[in-house]
C-alpha cells in the first residue's frame, strides 16, 4: 500500500507551518514517498521553491492551496494541469482582492467558474462538510457536497482526517457515509503542519503568535496534540485500516496531477507596444542605439560601433530587445518629467545601456566587459536596476502600470522572515515574558539570523555580561533556554509578505494567469512571489529603486540655483549658464583635496568611518580612485585583504609582480590587485582563452561555490587551456592561484563606476556648496550613515551656521539663508515640519496661514489663527520657533494653557495692538496672574538644549558635550579636535556621543567594533579590537555617550583612536 | 441535552486493554475507589499534548461506557499510569 500526503502546510502558511519545505521533503524522502503536495493557506508563495526542491529530491510536486471560502470554510484545491494552476491563481487573486486585507475569502461563484483543471478535497475540520456535520446540520452538509460535486464532478474527493481528536473517528465515519451516499470518493490526509512529531511545540507556539495568545491561554485554533506530522504510510494505514480506498485515492490523485503544472522558465516579458508597423523590436532598438550613440559620443568611431554591434548581436540572440526598449521608455518618461534617475549594477557594463541613457557609465571608455552583464553562454535574463529620486519613484511606477496595463504589472513580494530580534520578541510573548523584558533582551542582540541566537549569546559581551543569561537558582540553564530553542527553530520562516522596494514585473498576459496577487500595505497590489520566484517563472524583473541621494542632489541643485549670483563664485562647474550638476568637472583639485583629508561626512558612499579613513590614506587624485574606493570598502575586498596591497602598490611601496603581459594590461588601473569581477573574466579570457561566457561561469563558481573539488576542477581546465595558448604550466597555475585568492571577493566594476560618479559629484557639492548640500541632506532624511544631529554638527564645524526654526521665517523644508552665517556666509534654516507633535500637517497649516494673513505677532495671535494641539505648540516653544515672538520660553510655556483656552473660546486674551507680542495674553483663567510670567526666569541654556533635543532630536546651535566640557576638562578629557592634534601613539581620553557602533566583517574573522565619537567640535573615529570589545561591549552598545581612553593612531593622514578602555558618560546637567 | 460532568483527577487502575474507539472492549475493568467498573464500550479516544513547556508528556484520553455510567480516563505513557478525569452523568 502506498500513500501520498496531499494536505501539507509549509511556513508559507504564515505562522501555521512549523517545518521548512526542505525539512518536509527530506522527511518525505526518508519515508519513501514518491510525491507530496503543498497546500498553504490562501497562497502559492511557497510553491516555486517547493517545486524546485521537490524535483531535486526526486519527489513529484503537487501544487495546491487550502483556500478559505466565504463563511470561513476551508477547501483544498490541487492543480491537475496548467489550466488548473492558472485557475487556482485566479481564484486566489479574487479571494484576496475582493476581501479585506489579510482576510481573503474565495467566492464560490468564482471557484465554480474556474474549477477546470482542479481537484478539490473537502477540507479539514473547518471544511464545510465537517463543520456542518459537527453542528448536526447533516442536510446542509449534503447540499454543500452536491454543490461541490456540481463544480468539480469526478475531481471531488471527501477528505478524511483522523487527527486523534475527540470526535475524529466519529467524523470519519459520518463523512465516509455521506460520501458513499453521494457517490463521491474519499481520500485520507493528515493536515500536516510539521515534519516530525517532535516539531509540535514549534507549531503550538506559532499558533499562539498567530492567535495573539500565550501558552497558558486556551484558544480554539491551538492544536490539541502532536499528530499533524508527516506520518508514514504504515501509520496512515493503521489510522484508516477499514478504508483502504481512502489511502489508494491519494496515489490516484497524485497520478492525475501533471508533473509540470507550474510554468517555470517560460518567456513572459511583453513585446514593446510602440514598435512601428513593419519594424521589429530589434530594428527599433538599433535605431535608438544609433541616435543615442551620436548623442553620447558625437562621432561614432569604428571601435564604438564594433562594441555596440557586439552587444546588439547578443541582445538579439537572447531575444531581449523588448526589455531594453521598455527600460528606455521608462527612463525617457522620468527624464521628461524632470525626475532624476541613474542606472546601477552590472547594466553599467553595457554600452547599449549607456547610449540609451539607462546608465551614466561609459562602458566603452572604461573598457567594461559586457559579458559580466549578458552573455550567450550564460543566457540569463538581463537585470537593469534604475534609481530614481525617492520622492518621485512612485510616479514612475504609476506610469508603468498605466503604460502596460494594470492587469499586466505587479510589484514583487519580499518575505519578511524571523530574525533573532523578531523571533525573541514574538516567541517570547507567546511564552508569557513581559514585553519590557523581551525588548531589553532583543535589543542586546545585533541584527543576526534567529538560528545564531545561541552562538551570539555565548560570545557577545553585551549579552554575556548582562546578567540576563545567568542560570536560574536550582536550574541547569538560564530562563531563556526554551525561548532560544523555539526562536532558533523558526529561523528564516516567513513572517509576513511585504513589497519589494523596487521590483516590478511586466507580463505579456494578465499576471493572475501566472501567479496570484494580493494586497500589501498602503493599498499596493503585490504578487505572491518574490524576486527569485518571478525570475524562475520567466518574468524579467525591472528594479525601479528609490535613492534618497538623488532627491538630495535635486534639492541641492535647486538651492544652489536660487542662490546663484547671490553668493559669488564659490566653485567651478557653472561656467556662464549657471550651475549644472551634469557639468560638474571631474578633476576639481579642491574636491580631491577635501576627499584626501577624509572630510566626507554626507558624501554618497564615502562617508563611513572606513571610507573616510581610506580617503585619507588613499589621497584620491582622479575618478578612478573613487571607483576603486567604492569597491574596496566592501565585506569581500576587506575579507580578501585587498585594501592594503592596493594602497601599498598605488604608493609604490610594493611592486606589482610581472606575471603576464595580459595581466599587466588588465590589472593596471587597480595596481595589480584583482579588485573587480570583470577582471577575473578578462584574465580567464586572455590567459586561458575562455569564452567570455565560460569565464563568467568561472567567476560565478568562485563567488558562489567554495568546494575545494570544484575549484580544483576549474583550475585544471584553466591550466589546460592556458597551456594550449603557450603559457607555461607553472605560470598558468600561479595566475590561477592569483585569481582564486581574490575572485570570490571581487566587486562589479560597472556598479562601482555608476556609484563613483555620484560619490564624486556629491563630494563636489559638499566642497563648494556645503550649506546647500547639508540642507538637502537634512531634507531627505532618513538617509546615509549619520543621523541629523551629526550632519548639523558637521555643518557647524564647516562654518555653516544652523538657524533654529522660526515660525515667521522657516519654510516647508530646510532652506539656505544668504548672508545669515558668520562673515555673511550662507546659513541653514531648520523647517517647522521636523518638530515633534507638529509634523508635516501642522507645519503646513502654519505656513499656509502665514502666507494668507502675514507673520504671526504673538503666541495668542498664532493660537487664534491656527488650531494646533497643545503638544505641537509646546514643541514650537521648546524648539525656539517662537523666540522672536517672545524671548522667554518658560514664560511662553507657562502662559500657553490660558492662551489656548482663550483662543478656543474665540476670545482675545489681550487686545490686539502693536505691543501684543509682549503681553502674552496672560489674563486668562488658567495662566498666571497678569504680568508675573514676564518675570519668570527663562530656562538655562542647558535646559533649552534639552528642550530642543526633545523637540527636534538636535540643537541648531548647541552641543550637549559643550555643557559637560568644564567637568571633562577638569578630568583631562580632550575634545575630538584636541585629540586629533596629538601625536601618533599619544594616550588620550576623549568623550562624545557614540555614533553608529558596528561590527563589520573582518579579514581575520575576529570582532572589531568601529564607532564615531561626536562632540561640539566634530568627530573622531574609534576602533575597539576584540579583547577591549569583550570587556566593554556591554557599555558601547547600550550607552548614548562614552568616554574612551586609548592610543591615537595616525596612518597616512587617517586619524583614529584605538580604545583600551571605555566608560559611560553620565549626561547630567552641569 | 448537554451532559453534566464532574472533574475528578484521581489515580485509577485499568485491567485489560481500553480501545480502540468504537469497539467493544470485552474484559476491560476499571478499579476506582475500590469499585470494579466493567467497560462495555470505548466511545471516544484522543490525545492531548498537555503542558509540554513544563515538561508534561502527551496523554491518551478515553471516554468509556461502563455498567455504572460514562467516564473519561487518561493515560500517561511515560509513567504507565491511568487517571480518572471526569464523570459524565
Amino acid at each position: 500500500m502506498s500513500f501520498v500526503h496531499l494536505h501539507v502546510h509549509t511556513p508559507f502558511s504564515f505562522l501555521d507551518g512549523a517545518s521548512s519545505t526542505e525539512a518536509l521533503l527530506r522527511r518525505a524522502r526518508e519515508l519513501g514517498m514518491e510525491a507530496m503536495a503543498v497546500t498553504d493557506h490562501d497562497t502559492l508563495s511557497g510553491v516555486v521553491r517547493f517545486v524546485q526542491q521537490a524535483r531535486a529530491a526526486g519527489i513529484k510536486p503537487i501544487v495546491g492551496a487550502e483556500v478559505t471560502l466565504e463563511g470561513g470554510y476551508h477547501l483544498v484545491l490541487l492543480a491537475r494541469n496548467r489550466t488548473g494552476y492558472a485557475n487556482l491563481c485566479r481564484i486566489l487573486t479574487d479571494a484576496h482582492l475582493s476581501a479585506p486585507r489579510r482576510h481573503p475569502r474565495a467566492r464560490w461563484e468564482v471557484i465554480a467558474r474556474h474549477a477546470d483543471g482542479l481537484i478539490a478535497l473537502t477540507g479539514c475540520h473547518r471544511g464545510e462538510l465537517s463543520a456542518r456535520l459537527i453542528r448536526g446540520q447533516t442536510e446542509q452538509a449534503r447540499q454543500a457536497l452536491a454543490r461541490m460535486q456540481e463544480a468539480f464532478g469526478a475531481h471531488l474527493f471527501v477528505e478524511l482526517q483522523d487527527l486523534r481528536w475527540p470526535h475524529s473517528r466519529w467524523l470519519v465515519h459520518r463523512l465516509e457515509a455521506l460520501a458513499r451516499e453521494a457517490g463521491v470518493p474519499v481520500v485520507a490526509t493528515n493536515d500536516v503542519h510539521y515534519a516530525r512529531k517532535a516539531d509540535f511545540p514549534v507549531h503550538d507556539v506559532l499558533s499562539c503568535v498567530r492567535t495573539r495568545t500565550t501558552l497558558e491561554q486556551v484558544h480554539p485554533e491551538r492544536p490539541l496534540n502532536a499528530e499533524q506530522y508527516l506520518k508514514s504510510t504504515q501509520e496512515m494505514a493503521a489510522l484508516f485500516e477499514g478504508l483502504p480506498e481512502a489511502l489508494h485515492n491519494t496515489v490516484r490523485i497524485a497520478q492525475m496531477c501533471d508533473d509540470d503544472v507550474l510554468p517555470l522558465g517560460e518567456r513572459l516579458f511583453p513585446a514593446y507596444p510602440d514598435v512601428p508597423p513593419g519594424m521589429t523590436a530589434m530594428e527599433l532598438l538599433r535605431r535608438f542605439v544609433e541616435e543615442g550613440a551620436r548623442a553620447r559620443y558625437g562621432h561614432v568611431t569604428p571601435a564604438i560601433r564594433q562594441r555596440l554591434e557586439h552587444e546588439l548581436a547578443i541582445i538579439e540572440a537572447l531575444g531581449v530587445a523588448d526589455y531594453f526598449l521598455v527600460a528606455r521608455d521608462i527612463v525617457q518618461f522620468a527624464r521628461s518629467r524632470g525626475i532624476r534617475t541613474s542606472g546601477r549594477g552590472s547594466a553599467a557594463d553595457s554600452a547599449v545601456a549607456y547610449v540609451l541613457f539607462l546608465t551614466d557609465v561609459d562602458a566603452i571608455g572604461r573598457g567594461l566587459l559586457f559579458e559580466r552583464f549578458l552573455s550567450l553562454e550564460r543566457a540569463q535574463k538581463p537585470d537593469i536596476d534604475l534609481d530614481f529620486d525617492a520622492r518621485r519613484r512612485d510616479e514612475v511606477a504609476a506610469y508603468v502600470y498605466r503604460r502596460f496595463g494594470p492587469e499586466r504589472v505587479a510589484s514583487v513580494a519580499t518575505y519578511n522572515t524571523f530574525q533573532a530580534r523578531s523571533a525573541l520578541r514574538e516567541i517570547g510573548k507567546a511564552l508569557g515574558y513581559p514585553e519590557p523584558e523581551l525588548d531589553d533582551l532583543a535589543r542586546r542582540f545585533p541584527h543576526i539570523p534567529a538560528d545564531a541566537i545561541r552562538r551570539a549569546a555565548a560570545s557577545l559581551p553585551e549579552l554575556r555580561r548582562s546578567g540576563l543569561l545567568h542560570p536560574a537558582p536550582g536550574a541547569s540553564g538560564h530562563r531563556y533556554e526554551l525561548l532560544f530553542d523555539l526562536a532558533e527553530a523558526v529561523a528564516g520562516f516567513p513572517r509576513h509578505l511585504g513589497t519589494h522596494l523596487g521590483g516590478l514585473v511586466i507580463g505579456d498576459r494578465p499576471i493572475t494567469e501566472v501567479m496570484p496577487l494580493q494586497q500589501a500595505a498602503k493599498g499596493v497590489t503585490v504578487a505572491q512571489f518574490d524576486k527569485d520566484d518571478v525570475e524562475a517563472m520567466g518574468f524579467i524583473k525591472l528594479d525601479l529603486l528609490s535613492l534618497r541621494m538623488l532627491g538630495a542632489v535635486d534639492d541641492a541643485v535647486r538651492l544652489i540655483g536660487r542662490g546663484e549670483g547671490a553668493s559669488g563664485d564659490r566653485g567651478g562647474g557653472h561656467g556662464g549658464g549657471g550651475f549644472s550638476y551634469e557639468r560638474i568637472p571631474l578633476d576639481d583639485p579642491a574636491t580631491y583635496r577635501m576627499l584626501g583629508e577624509g572630510e566626507t561626512v554626507g558624501v554618497f558612499q564615502l562617508e563611513s568611518p572606513a571610507q573616510r579613513a581610506l580617503q585619507s590614506r588613499l589621497g584620491p587624485r582622479h575618478i578612478e580612485d573613487i571607483v576603486a574606493s567604492v569597491a574596496l570598502i566592501r565585506p569581500g575586498p576587506i575579507k580578501g585583504n585587498m585594501v592594503e596591497p592596493f594602497l601599498a602598490r598605488r604608493k609604490g611601496l610594493q611592486s606589482v609582480p610581472p606575471l603576464h603581459p595580459a595581466l599587466e594590461r588588465i590589472l593596471k588601473k587597480t595596481y595589480g590587485v584583482v579588485l573587480f569581477q570583470e577582471q577575473v573574466i578578462e584574465i580567464a579570457t586572455a590567459v586561458a582563452g575562455f569564452t567570455p561566457g565560460e569565464a563568467d561561469r568561472l567567476r560565478r563558481a568562485m563567488t558562489h561555490f567554495r568546494s575545494q573539488q570544484e575549484m580544483e576542477s576549474i583550475g585544471q581546465l584553466f591550466v589546460e587551456r592556458a597551456l594550449e595558448r603557450g603559457v607555461s604550466p607553472e605560470l598558468a597555475r600561479t595566475i590561477f592561484s592569483y585569481i582564486v585568492a581574490y575572485a570570490g571577493y571581487g566587486f562589479c566594476e560597472a556598479h562601482a563606476a555608476a556609484f563613483a560618479t555620484t560619490a564624486y559629484k556629491t563630494a563636489y557639492l559638499l566642497r563648494h556648496y556645503p550649506a546647500e548640500f547639508y540642507a538637502a541632506l537634512l531634507n531627505n532624511q532618513p538617509m546615509g550613515f549619520y543621523p541629523p544631529h551629526t550632519l548639523v554638527t558637521e555643518a557647524r564645524r564647516r562654518g555653516v551656521a544652523v538657524l533654529g526654526p522660526d515660525v515667521n521665517e522657516s519654510e516647508a523644508d530646510y532652506q539656505v539663508v544668504r548672508g545669515a552665517g558668520p562673515s555673511g556666509a550662507p546659513a541653514i534654516r531648520v523647517p517647522l515640519r521636523v518638530l515633534r507633535h507638529l509634523g508635516e500637517a501642522g507645519a503646513r497649516a502654519l505656513l499656509d496661514e502665514r502666507a494668507r494673513a502675514g507673520p504671526y505677532r504673538s503666541l495668542e495671535d498664532l493660537c487664534r489663527r491656527v488650531p494646533l494641539p497643545r503638544d505641537a505648540l509646546e514643541s514650537l516653544i521648546a524648539s525656539g520657533a517662537l523666540d522672536r515672538l517672545h524671548p522667554n520660553r518658560r514664560a511662553l510655556l507657562w502662559a500657553l494653557p490660558s492662551v489656548l483656552q482663550a483662543a478656543r473660546r474665540g476670545q482675545r486674551a489681550e487686545p490686539d495692538g502693536p505691543d501684543a507680542q509682549g503681553e502674552l495674553g496672560l489674563r486668562g483663567q488658567e495662566g498666571p496672574p497678569g504680568g508675573q510670567a514676564l518675570q519668570l526666569e527663562d530656562f538655562s541654556p542647558f535646559e533649552k538644549l534639552v528642550l530642543e533635543l526633545e523637540a527636534m532630536g538636535f540643537s541648531p546651535d548647541k552641543h550637549l558635550l559643550a555643557f559637560l566640557r568644564p567637568s571633562l576638562q577638569r578630568r583631562g578629557i580632550l575634545t575630538t579636535q584636541q585629540a586629533r592634534r596629538r601625536p601618533r601613539g599619544a594616550w588620550v581620553q576623549v568623550a562624545g556621543l557614540a555614533i553608529r557602533p558596528h561590527r563589520p566583517p573582518t579579514r581575520s574573522g575576529r570582532t572589531v567594533v568601529f564607532l564615531t565619537l561626536e562632540d561640539e567640535e566634530g568627530l573622531l573615529d574609534v576602533t575597539l579590537f576584540e579583547p577591549v570589545y569583550l570587556r566593554y561591549g556591554h557599555v558601547v552598545f547600550t550607552r548614548p555617550a562614552l568616554v574612551v581612553s586609548g592610543r591615537l593612531e595616525r596612518r597616512d593622514g587617517a586619524v583614529s583612536l584605538t580604545a583600551s578602555a571605555v566608560e559611560a558618560l553620565p549626561l547630567t546637567p552641569p | 441535552m448537554a451532559a453534566v460532568s464532574r472533574r475528578v483527577q484521581e489515580p485509577v487502575e485499568v485491567l485489560g486493554p481500553l480501545g480502540p474507539c468504537g469497539t467493544q472492549t470485552p474484559g476491560a475493568v476499571i478499579v476506582w475507589r475500590r469499585r470494579r467498573l466493567r467497560v462495555l464500550e470505548c466511545l471516544a479516544e484522543w490525545y492531548e499534548a498537555g503542558r509540554w513547556w513544563e515538561g508534561e508528556t502527551e496523554r491518551r484520553f478515553v471516554r468509556v461506557l461502563t455498567e455504572a455510567g460514562i467516564y473519561e480516563l487518561s493515560h500517561d505513557a511515560s509513567t504507565g499510569r491511568w487517571q480518572m478525569d471526569r464523570i459524565l452523568d
